[in-house]
């Protein structure tokens, strides 16, 4: 299917002028960026690099947002909103002629609300800091993406962000109750209710959710937290094989005990960590990271009943943390993991793929096959729970060959995860660089109505041009 | 010179960055962080020039090392950024000339004689008779701006030339600081050797060309290496009280040397430098501060710079001190100053360092204290300005009681 032709219209100088001497009208001098150094910096997002905008605006408030669509709508510019561009896909990166709307300094916690169970934040947020701002008020707002110390609620939101508590609290869209949305023509919606019930229209909020910024922008989210769970314990099982532990977490997943995380890391994983952890783990076993909330009684009792049922389904070992330094010391391989892939190679290509969790095993091992075929060093780990894997590939961006058989070995992970009935992407979403293998997992018709709707709520298609779609 | 070409590429990106830069906390611009800096020098290097605005970006890295320490890849974006300032030419002619005067001790002692007659109308007093603060705003240095007094007789002018004596023959580098504007550190450390029957040597001594080598002065920072080699290579222990020249001679010196002659020399003195407070805790000298409540700001270069780390709160917590407790991510953050960082960009390297001055404030100490003297000069600055009288004192005069 051909772009429609407003996309990418080029901008002369001249209308450029015009422009960024409009944004600075709305955002004020020292918020607009322009000079060819600066704008660089805005060139990509955390893996895939594009071209530098034509120039950067840093909005304040929702009514500068608005004023900025207007003005892009008015000049037919391609706009392209902007969290912590700590996305991995190039939903924040531009690829032609665009002007970038980085929302960073939108960044106030307006209100949280303990009886309601109620956060109202702005856009740039850090999730990081939302986390720590609820704590201390005794609550918990649980999505936490790998970025959470660095991305930003709203993109989280425009990208429908997971995390390693998926297995328990789901991910960031079942935390949003609310949302404030830039329509592309410059207006203002509220979507959703901030009641725990509400059934009125289409279910928009969800519609923007996960939209990677091609349906509107983003400017304000309601967002459900919980009480915090005061107790938490971890478990860290150890098992001769892969197959026993992916059983393993089969049987986890059937029990009464829901854990908040569970992290299968395979022996080639543990491999990349063996001089960081020293004999925590040893050689040549498969593992499983559990962590459990809820009251002291609660943790402690499913923890009994979870290393027992760990052991019976095969584990050899299973190490129990109540602390928070014993836990620090289990999870040390699970976090040394990914700088220690840096060591082995300085790039690699890491998917996100997600099957059912039944089939976790064979994505691991199918993925040691592509790896093997195309003689690539690799990792997998992940999220058991949710059947959510990162699938690394290792390479040395010096070595063309190399780089070469990394490229040609990513389509045969899409294949893989969709073979095994799951899903090209869990967490990460499409933005650029899976907007090709779209097709391989929605039919024609699907795609075709997702495109019928991103024309009706953006028509001239300035927001975030080009992206999801192939 | 070392090449960072292939360092530069190790970066991928991620914007993990972006959590700890004390810069980029501020002004939330990409461009003002790692990954932001290093797009702006790998475009320059492509496009064969950097730009006046390239370098004014370049100018406002702390060079504190927060974004490598949290690095996945543990890129050295310091180095990068430093090497790129060299290659750039970012010195300013108020930079070149401010270093021309650091690295001849002649001029120094002129300059702060000068300073001393001008003091009386550009400045007045702090109320706790400290230091100076601007009547009005001078290029580069804002109305208001704390100024360390220049003392009558600056401690390298009165000690330079002295011969060591007792049983281990120590030396002091005192770093501009020290040497030049803050004479009770010099004194406060004779004081606390003294007590264990030792006098230091004080070579002739010029600056150790920390700054030079962060503006990218490669000229000006070998020559000051040289001048140090030169006056201490006789010595088997040098004792700093600044954080920033004690990192700078144990880290830099074979880096600034690399490719001459001095390289080996320079690899083998790195190891003699001591930062005066790691030298100290691994004496038996006991100092007594019991119920003193101190707040401690760790200077960045102490982190990630000194071998052997922090040693000052050991120290302080040996002599019986109450140190305050700040939260984890203030009692780590930078001070703001930055060396010429903070003179380039005031009301920045302001924004940087007061919310942990604040929180150290609240806490109510008796004292306040580090082992820099720019963070020193920073602290006061800040302190000042909420018109606290809680004192500011260098960690040798603290310790020397």
């Amino acid at each position: 299917m051909k772009r429609w032709p407003i996309c990418w219209q080029s901008i002369s100088e001249n209308e450029l002028k015009k422009i960024t001497h409009e944004l600075r009208a709305i955002v004020g001098r020292e918020s607009v960026l322009d000079d060819p150094g600066d704008l660089t910096a805005y060139d990509g997002d955390a893996k895939v690099r594009g071209v530098a905008p034509l120039a950067v605006a840093l909005a304040t408030t929702t009514e500068q947002v608005q004023a900025i669509v207007r003005l892009c709508a008015r000049t037919r510019t391609a706009l392209i909103p902007r969290g912590a561009g700590t996305g991995v896909v190039g939903g924040a990166t531009p690829e032609a002629d665009a002007i970038v709307l980085d929302l960073s300094r939108m960044n106030k916690i307006l209100s949280i609300d303990a009886t309601e169970l109620l956060a109202e934040v702005e856009p740039g947020v850090i999730t990081g800091d939302l986390q720590q701002a609820v704590e201390k008020k005794g609550l918990l707002y649980p999505p936490d993406p790998a970025s959470h110390a660095t991305s930003t609620v709203g993109g989280n939101a425009a990208t429908n962000a997971g995390g390693l508590r998926a297995v328990k609290y789901g991910v960031t869209s079942d935390w949003i109750r609310a949302l404030d949305v830039v329509l592309a023509d410059g207006q203002l919606i509220h979507t959703g209710a901030r009641t725990r019930k509400s059934v009125v229209g289409y279910d928009l909020t969800g519609l923007f959710i996960g939209s990677e910024g091609t349906l509107g922008v983003i400017t304000g989210l309601t967002l459900r937290l919980i009480p915090k769970p005061p107790a938490k314990a971890t478990l860290l099982a150890l098992f001769k094989t892969l197959p026993s532990a992916g059983e393993a977490v089969q049987a986890v997943l059937r029990g009464a005990v829901t854990p908040a995380a569970m992290e299968l890391m395979d022996a080639t994983a543990l491999a990349a960590v063996r001089e960081k952890i020293g004999d925590l783990i040893p050689p040549d076993v498969s593992t499983l990271l559990i962590d459990l909330d809820g009251t002291p009684e609660q943790v402690q009792h499913d923890g009994k009943q979870l290393s027992d049922l760990l052991k019976q389904t095969g584990a050899v070992d299973v190490h129990r943390a109540d602390s928070d330094d014993e836990a620090k010391t289990l999870w040390s391989a699970r976090r040394a993991l990914s700088p220690a892939l840096y060591e082995v190679r300085s790039h690699k290509v890491a998917e996100d793929v997600t099957v059912p969790v039944t089939r976790i095993v064979d994505l691991f091992t199918g993925v040691a096959d592509i790896a093997e075929r195309f003689a690539l060093p690799h990792a997998c780990y992940g999220h058991a729970g949710d059947g959510n894997v990162h699938v690394n590939l290792l390479y040395d961006p010096q070595n063309e060959d190399e780089t070469n058989r990394a490229r040609q070995a990513r389509p045969e992970i899409f294949r893989l995860a969709l073979d095994l009935g799951g899903t090209i992407s869990g967490e990460h979403g499409i933005g650029i660089s899976k907007r090709e293998f779209m097709s391989w997992e929605q039919g024609p018709t699907l795609l075709d109505l997702q495109r019928r709707l991103k024309r009706v709520f953006d028509p001239l298609n300035i927001l975030n041009p080009g992206k999801v779609f192939p | 010179m070392t090449d960072w070409a292939d360092e530069l590429r190790r970066c991928i990106r991620c914007g993990a960055c972006r959590e700890v830069c004390p810069v980029f906390l501020q002004t939330l611009l990409e461009t003002d962080v790692a990954r932001g800096r290093l797009a702006r020098i790998e475009r320059a290097d492509q496009t064969g020039r950097f730009t006046t605005a390239d370098c004014e970006a370049l100018t406002l890295c702390l060079q504190c090392g927060k974004c490598t320490e949290i690095c996945k890849a543990g890129v050295a974006v310091p180095d990068i950024v430093r090497d790129a300032k060299a290659r750039a030419g970012c010195a300013t002619a108020l930079q070149d000339t401010a270093l021309a005067f650091l690295g001849d001790g002649v001029a120094m002692e002129r300059l702060t004689r000068r300073a001393r007659t001008f003091a009386g109308w550009l400045t007045k007093t702090t109320p706790d008779g400290s230091g100076l603060r601007l009547r009005f705003a001078l290029p580069y240095l804002q109305k208001s701006r704390y100024l360390p007094k220049p003392p009558d007789a600056p401690y390298l002018q009165n000690h330079a030339g002295r011969q060591a004596d007792g049983e281990k023959p120590v030396a002091l580098f005192l770093g501009c600081g020290a040497g030049w504007l803050l004479d009770q550190v010099g004194e406060a450390m004779d004081a606390i050797l003294e007590q264990m029957n030792l006098t230091a040597a004080v070579p002739e001594q010029t600056c150790c060309g920390l700054p030079a080598w962060g503006i990218g002065d490669v000229k000006r920072a070998r020559e000051a290496a040289i001048n140090f080699l030169e006056s201490f290579a006789d010595y088997p222990a040098i004792l700093s009280p600044c954080a920033s020249c004690t990192a700078h001679l144990q880290q830099h010196l074979p880096l600034v040397l690399a490719g001459t002659v001095h390289e080996q020399a320079a690899r083998k003195i790195a190891d003699k430098v001591h930062d005066f407070f790691v030298w100290l805790h691994q004496q038996s000298w006991q100092p007594d501060l019991t119920e003193r409540r101190v707040a401690v700001h760790v200077p960045c270069h102490t982190r990630r710079g000194v071998r052997g780390g922090d040693a000052l709160n050991g120290l302080l917590r040996k002599a019986g001190a109450q140190i305050v407790a700040l939260d984890e991510s203030l009692e780590q953050s930078c001070c703001g100053m930055g060396g010429s960082f903070g003179v380039l960009h005031p009301k920045l390297s302001r924004e940087i360092g007061l919310a942990k001055v604040r929180a150290m404030l609240a806490a109510e100490p008796d004292v306040i204290t580090t082992s820099c003297t720019g963070c020193l000069v920073q602290l006061r600055d800040l302190v000042d300005l909420h018109q606290s009288h809680v004192q500011v004192v260098h960690a040798a005069t603290l310790l020397n009681g």
